[in-house]
């Protein structure tokens, strides 16, 4: 798929919307820092400043939620556990589920009801962004 | 390779959910989670799961309680290690070995429930010396010695006003005007320290356990207290740590460092000091990546011609014959990495599940002197 | 908001948008059982959402309201196409972001109980789940006309006389009211297959006193 291809898709499922605008704006930043790993979601509703998008405040959950999923995967989801001590610990995807819906902790395998409050979630690229941004490079 | 626990050992009879909270004071959940998937078994909801489903009588519960307790045996040995090297020489290993044949395990109080940790309350009252439990033989002519000993640490517990108002009131009433209160309380740990003999690799392992949350003690005594409680097993041993100090690890960590990145290693936290005598750190946050190819760090690096002094690194093995995985960590203090003839002689293993990953990680370091 | 946002924030922000309450469950779902679940939990939120709002959807055809479900799906992380080829021209196909997840639905407007009937045969006869082993499936039945329920009751019956094999009735767990599941060995596998039948009511006419003279109303 090349990146003209993308954005038509994202076009015909948010149309006009600012979704559309930021989904752009994403892939745009993730075009010109190639190495990017680490993006709060912070990030995205700083883009959405930087372009005059709504100020709908959950305008980047929406947008994050579509860019993580199977139509257009361009982010991945990340999470880590920042302890006391400094100690990053970065979890597995279903370890976030567990941490998520059980409340498990990943390192001690122990219920605990504030570990929601020492995880930290951001985003990076998938490899299906970085094939298509690639080849766009080629062009 | 470890050989499983013999039949008749207290582990293989004992209720399965006291071998896991035995095994939960000593073992991260990540190591477990990863036992479970290298058996396609589910990881389920965390250790209180995990037992509940080792303690059915199906087939999952009897694969699940064979698998743990066989895992705490070879956990034994492993974990989190303090280690120290040292050489060894043939014509001492000789004379070990013969001491080796004859030697046996002593009654204490520890071999009531051997493998497995006292209680508590015997622990209060268990010796603080490291007294043999058990000679482990394994495979390539290599022998293990466990000596364990009861260890204490204070934990400590803050309580405000905002969480312990009854407290906090009770406190005001004593002594007031304070707003916060430290309480400590003495908890006891059993220690396995260990003791290996790999004649093939000419090395002897001192590998004190540092498993327990809260362990903190001077490494340097103990590791000499282990030694000294090995000779009175093996006077043989006097030689090791009369004659010689322990293998002077600093070498490999600037050698590590200017080795490739590969599948086997990859550096996760490093210390170093720039010309212009910066101190810096890098960290990795995830064990799958290397901060020498780190984009900020690389440049930097590249920036000084790559001048830099390594203090420090943390590395993430993964082995591939036989796999397994381990972390190593060799670290030195600035201000020694920075003297003339700088020195380091220890290292931490850890995220060991086993000997095997203990043995390859230190064969992987010396390989770098 | 500091830089760094929590799970615990990160959650409750997108429990805010829709679908997004389930968003982690959704892009970390590692069973076919776990995908279903939560795919069903998001179509329900769909219908509901149309429900809540017949009058958009009147002018809509089958393929209208079925490219409808198919953006709300697309915008809740799944891959869903309108007319994917799976044997035939399915109405909908819905796939998560793990290889092997995937769901198939007919969507119907109940004009007749022989509409629904041939959406059923096609769904079943015509098309394939990417992996029999996983087979469920769905019935998507869009009701423009009164009393809904009679009608899917209608269509029960009608189930009933269709000489499928192994069939049996199960209660929808999470729409007990509008929804119902079968369960029957089509005869092209022999493997058990569940097919969940959801209405999705969208008659409107309103009888207030300006809903009884407008024009779009009469006839209704």
């Amino acid at each position: 798929m090349r990146k003209e291809e993308l954005l038509r898709q994202i076009y015909a499922v948010w149309r006009e919307g600012d979704e559309f605008s930021l989904s752009v704006a994403i892939i745009e930043l993730i075009q010109k820092f190639p190495s990017v790993r680490h993006m709060p979601m912070t990030r995205f509703q700083q883009l959405a400043r930087e372009n005059s998008l709504t100020k709908d405040p959950y305008l980047s959950q929406r947008v994050v939620q579509y860019l993580c999923g199977a139509d257009s995967p361009v982010l991945n989801i990340g999470a880590e556990l920042i302890e006391e001590d400094d100690e990053v610990y970065q979890l597995k995807a279903d370890e976030l589920r567990l941490a998520v819906n059980h409340k498990l902790h990943p390192l001690t395998g122990e219920i605990d009801e504030t570990l929601a409050d020492r995880i930290f979630v951001y985003f990076y690229p998938s490899e299906f962004i970085k094939d298509i941004l690639a080849k766009d490079a080629e062009k | 390779m470890s050989k499983q626990p013999p039949a008749n050992n207290i582990l293989a009879t004992a209720k399965f959910g006291r071998v896991m909270d035995a095994l939960q004071e000593r073992c991260s959940w990540v190591l477990a989670r990863e036992m479970l998937s290298s058996k396609n078994i589910k990881p389920g909801l965390g250790w209180a799961d995990l037992v509940a489903r080792g303690e059915k009588g199906d087939s999952e519960g009897a694969l699940i309680s064979s698998l743990f307790r066989t895992f705490f045996w070879d956990y034994v040995v492993a974990g989190k290690r303090h280690i120290q090297l040292y050489d060894l020489p043939d014509d001492v290993w000789l004379q070990i070995s013969k001491e080796l044949s004859t030697a046996s395990v002593q009654h204490s109080v520890f071999m009531t429930s051997y493998p497995l940790p006292l209680s508590q309350p015997a622990l209060t009252t268990a010796p603080v010396d490291q007294t043999l439990c058990e000679i482990r033989t394994l495979p390539n002519d290599e022998y293990q010695l466990v000596f364990c000993s009861s260890r204490s640490f204070e934990e400590s517990l803050t309580l405000e006003r905002k969480t312990s108002p009854a407290v906090m009131a009770a406190v005001d009433q004593a002594i007031p005007g304070y707003s916060r209160l430290i309480a400590y309380k003495q908890q006891w740990v059993q220690a396995f320290d260990v003791i290996s003999f790999r004649p093939k690799l000419g090395r002897v392992e001192v590998a004190l356990d540092m498993n327990n949350r809260g362990m903190n003690f001077d490494e340097e005594a103990f590791s000499l207290k282990l030694l000294a409680a090995t000779k009175a097993v093996l006077p043989s041993i006097a030689p090791i740590y009369t004659g010689q100090i322990p293998m002077d690890l600093f070498a490999a960590i600037n050698e590590i460092y200017k080795s490739r990145s590969s599948s086997e290693l990859k550096i996760i936290d490093t210390n170093f000091r720039t010309p212009s005598g910066a101190l810096n750190r890098g960290k990795m946050p995830s064990a799958e990546d290397d901060i020498r190819d780190e984009d900020f760090h690389r440049n930097g690096v590249a920036g000084i011609k790559k001048e830099i002094r390594v203090g420090g690194l943390v590395v993430a093995w993964e082995f591939h014959y036989p796999p397994g995985s381990a972390k190593t960590k060799l670290w030195t203090r600035i201000s020694l990495a920075a003297g003339q003839n700088p020195n380091l002689y220890s290292m931490e293993v850890f995220d060991a599940a086993k000997d095997g990953d203990i043995s390859q990680a230190c064969t992987k370091i010396v390989k770098f002197l | 908001m500091s830089e760094r946002q929590t799970l615990g924030e990160f959650h409750a922000a997108m429990a805010s948008v829709p679908g997004g309450a389930r968003f982690i469950e959704r892009i970390s779902a590692s069973s076919f059982e776990q995908f279903i679940s939560l795919l069903h939990e998001d179509i329900n939120d769909i219908v509901r959402e149309m429900e809540a709002n017949p009058d958009h959807h009147q002018n809509s055809d089958e393929d209208g309201l079925t490219y409808f479900v198919e953006a709300l799906l697309k915008q809740r992380s799944y891959r869903a196409s309108k007319g994917a080829r799976s044997g035939g021209s399915i109405d909908l196909t819905v796939t998560g972001r793990l290889e092997g997840f995937s769901w198939i639905a007919e969507a119907k407007i109940f004009t007749s109980i022989a509409a629904v009937r041939e959406g059923f045969l096609q769904l079943h006869t015509r098309y394939r789940c990417a992996d029999i082993e996983k087979a469920k499936v769905g019935m998507l039945v869009y009701i423009k006309r009164e009393h809904p329920r009679r009608l899917m009751d209608e269509w029960r019956g009608e189930l009933k006389k269709m000489d499928l094999i192994d069939l049996s009735f199960l209660p929808c767990p999470t729409r007990p009211q509008t929804a119902f599941l079968t369960i029957h060995s089509p005869t092209h596998s022999d493997i058990a297959t569940e097919t969940r039948h959801v209405s999705v009511s969208l008659y409107h006419k309103p009888l207030d006193k300006s809903g009884r003279r407008a024009k779009k109303y009469k006839g209704r």
